[in-house]
């Protein structure tokens, strides 16, 4: 089928967030500017670059009790830094636990039972257990087009690897099983992995 | 254990890659101005924004020559771009596109991968992908660092693979989409589960 957004889908469900699937999950911690911590999961989440290491994250709706943002893009616009936690299948209760929209003075750590640890390179707590931690320096708030659509980017100032998920130097998804989100309510769970080389660049 | 980027992660591979995954595969076919098609797999790609519905992909390496990407410059110059998804069975079609090629070189000829013209945006897609998301540029974010740069699409047209369509749901369990891990390593999705909203 095709279909053109502007005019709808015309589906019972909208299905452009299985289209793009799986997306990584950034489970990401922040404290606002009077020293309330919090944690959200967000799917609209990614690398963006590798020199310096970069990462990205939109956020598309809004709280009553923030300015036109959630608790999560209000805190890293007023402090500057967040943590990146990677989620792996056996925390995904506690990480559906902190998707809920609580008030902003709750601290989603404690209500979904989270060991917190703060981070080395940033003012932020961080989910001790998690398999990566990546600790981010904001580097833009970008508007896009619509209401309450904003992308963050941060720098990853220090990074953490679970040394359980490392197998020979390398870490290891095998080890862990990280969590991904896919359309509707929907998840999934990476448990194989495969080797592809990429092919060489052909000779001129 | 822990490092700084600053100071180095003293392994053998960056681990970077492997933290954030799995990542979605945007496999973007453009158009340069004189008419050359290119075709190319990207994984700093994913969602920006549901209404309206808005795409990103990071191009974050030169060619071997030193020049900018070919999709890179082609949405540069045309301001639109195709988004292809990528299910299992066309992962090796897909990595001959990954190759460093000339300008010149037409990768889905090359791959044997069939076109067809976008509806809404002057571009080719693959007709065979799971899905296809017909993109005007809207913007291109400089990052931080030499040649990386941040596209960002509204999705001005979709295609469904009708034989992927489940009680109008686009059905995860009908293919196996292939996804992005770290160092040469993939994923593909083979069951999906669900967890409900939780209440505060």
């Amino acid at each position: 089928m095709f279909y053109r957004p502007a005019d709808g889908h015309g589906l019972p469900h909208n299905p452009f967030n299985a289209i793009v699937a799986p997306r990584p999950i950034g489970w990401i911690s922040s404290r606002s500017a009077d020293d309330h911590d919090n944690i959200a999961p967000y799917s609209f989440f990614n690398a963006v670059a590798y020199e310096p290491p970069q990462v990205m994250f939109a956020s598309t709706s809004a709280k009553p009790d923030q300015d036109g943002t959630k608790d999560t893009m209000a805190n890293i616009r007023d402090t500057g830094v967040f943590c990146v936690n990677i989620v792996e299948y056996a925390m995904r209760e506690a990480m559906n636990a902190t998707a809920a929209a609580w008030p902003a003075d709750v601290d989603e750590f404690t209500a979904a039972g989270l060991e917190a640890t703060p981070c080395e390179t940033i003012p932020c707590l961080r989910v001790a257990k998690a398999p990566a931690a990546l600790e981010c320096k904001l580097t833009q708030i970008v508007e896009l087009p619509g209401n309450t659509n904003l992308v963050a980017f941060g720098e990853v100032t220090g990074v953490h690897l679970r040394d359980d998920c490392m197998t020979d130097d390398y870490f290891d998804a095998r080890a862990f099983k990280p969590l991904a989100r896919m359309g509707y309510l929907d998840y999934a769970v990476v448990e194989d992995t495969f080797p592809m080389p990429r092919p060489p660049a052909p000779q001129r | 254990m822990f490092y700084t980027p600053e100071d180095g992660h003293a392994l053998p591979h960056d681990p970077l890659n492997a933290l954030v995954a799995p990542r979605p595969i945007a496999w973007i076919s453009t158009l340069s101005p004189d008419g050359v098609a290119n075709l190319a797999p990207y994984s700093y790609f994913n969602l920006l924004a549901p209404n309206p519905p808005q795409v990103m992909f990071s191009s974050h390496d030169p060619k071997t020559n030193g020049q900018e990407k070919d999709t890179i410059t082609n949405v540069r110059n045309t301001g639109v771009f195709c988004v292809n998804l990528v299910e299992y069975s066309q992962r090796f079609n897909m990595q001959v596109t990954a190759q460093d090629l000339p300008a010149e070189t037409d990768e889905a000829a090359l791959a044997g991968l069939t076109t067809v013209p976008c509806e809404t945006i002057p571009c080719p897609r693959l007709p065979d992908a799971p899905a296809a998301l017909e993109c005007r540029l809207t913007q291109l974010v400089p990052l931080k660092g030499q040649q990386n740069t941040m596209a960002v699409g509204e999705v001005l047209g979709i295609h469904l693979r009708e034989d992927l369509l489940t009680a109008g749901r686009f059905d995860h369990k009908k293919f196996s989409a292939l996804a992005r891990l770290g160092y040469k390593d993939f994923t593909r999705v083979r069951d999906v589960f669900t967890l409900p909203p939780s209440k505060d």
